[in-house]
């Protein structure tokens, strides 16, 4: 589950939500009461994201697309050319550049591609998020 | 080039030397009126705001520096730099291998103190750094037509709520004030030694990045001197 991304190229631009209102709208969906029926494969600190309980910076390079035409940066939603090698994405691509708040590009981009690896690297780090994601894999459902 | 070296504190202009003395322009709209006034009797060639700030960015440090990419106020408008001088800065904070992020500043009346009114400043205004001066200077620059640009250290992080005491802190002058209040408070004074240990952090980034910019500055091609191809 993912909120979508405002592509500028898109005929249709009435149909992007922004950033509030994405953060409104899955506020108002998992609150629902059939939401302890739902399994995401999500991370719970996804999800949290997605409400806005949590901050997060995007990951840019944590989901890397590789194309007939290389290694495309700096993420799949956005193209600034190709590079022939994964070491040279990682390595000549300013990351920093990236990222809410520093690209206008990414200012109503809460998609997983970026956040969600934000997500795993912070519960990783952290043995509560770590347990709270564990519990959400082994029981198939997310813990509030 | 005639820059003009603008602080919001005396203890933040003593991070580097400077050849003439920076204006220390204290706290909130008052930056303002005290850099137009500056400006309203010499006429530099760009005003450089340097000092600390609040992070909202959550992958942040204390010590990590941020280059305005333009600065917000809650209910104003936008206000970028110059983005050509901009991008000779950050052309020249990149060479110098320091790290850096290229983000949104947003200017608050009283300091984010919480983690909830971070994360909520975080969400709305999608700003890496919060502080309280940035977005008044950039005001009086765009009134008197001299171009601007902010380099900020991060002092405080995302994710960590300052002391109760430091809540109602508005400007240089309460320092007094605020230690007043901490000295009566023993509970805070873990989270003052954490400050005091990111301040440390915060100046030496910033000691270290303004010789860089000062430099990038001072190569930098404005329109004038740009060579037509």
């Amino acid at each position: 589950m993912s909120p979508g991304y405002d592509y500028p190229n898109a005929p249709n631009q009435k149909v992007f939500m922004q950033r509030g209102q994405m953060i409104a709208k899955f506020e108002e969906l998992l609150a629902l009461p059939d939401r302890k029926d739902w399994n995401f494969i999500d991370s719970p600190l996804f999800l949290d994201f997605l409400q806005g309980k949590v901050a997060m910076q995007c990951t840019a390079w944590g989901n890397p697309c590789r194309t007939v035409m290389g290694w495309q940066r700096p993420c799949y939603l956005m193209n600034e050319g190709y590079v022939p090698t994964f070491k040279q994405l990682m390595e000549e691509t300013e990351w920093d550049r990236y990222g809410y708040g520093r690209d206008a590009r990414c200012t109503n981009c809460m998609a997983h591609c970026g956040y969600e690896a934000t997500a795993v690297e912070a519960t990783l780090k952290n043995p509560v998020h770590g347990v709270r994601a564990g519990m959400a894999a082994l029981l198939g459902k997310q813990a509030s | 080039m005639n820059v003009l070296f603008v602080f919001p504190s005396e203890r933040e202009a003593s991070v580097a030397n400077f050849r003439r003395a920076p204006l220390v322009c204290d706290s909130g709209t008052l930056a303002g009126d005290v850099v137009a006034a500056e400006l309203s009797e010499s006429r530099p060639d760009l005003v450089l705001l340097s000092g600390f700030c609040g992070s909202l960015d959550p992958s942040l440090k204390p010590g990590s520096l941020i280059l305005g990419r333009q600065v917000i106020a809650p209910g104003e408008d936008v206000i970028d730099p110059d983005r050509l001088m901009v991008e000779e800065i950050r052309s020249g904070l990149r060479a110098s291998g320091l790290p850096f992020v290229y983000s949104r500043l947003l200017t608050v009346p009283a300091p984010a103190a919480t983690r909830a009114a971070k994360r909520e400043l975080w969400n709305e205004f999608g700003a890496g750094g919060v502080d309280m001066e940035t977005y008044w200077v950039a005001e009086a620059c765009r009134k008197a037509r001299v171009n601007w640009i902010a380099v900020r250290a991060v002092l405080d992080t995302s994710s960590q709520a300052l002391p109760r005491s430091l809540h109602a802190w508005e400007r240089p002058g309460d320092e007094a004030l605020t230690a007043a209040g901490a000295i009566r408070h023993p509970a805070e004074w873990p989270a003052y030694v954490r400050l005091a240990s990111q301040y440390r952090a915060a100046r030496r980034s910033l000691a270290a990045a303004l010789p860089h910019v000062v430099r990038a500055v001072r190569d930098a091609k404005t329109v004038e001197t740009l060579e037509l191809v």
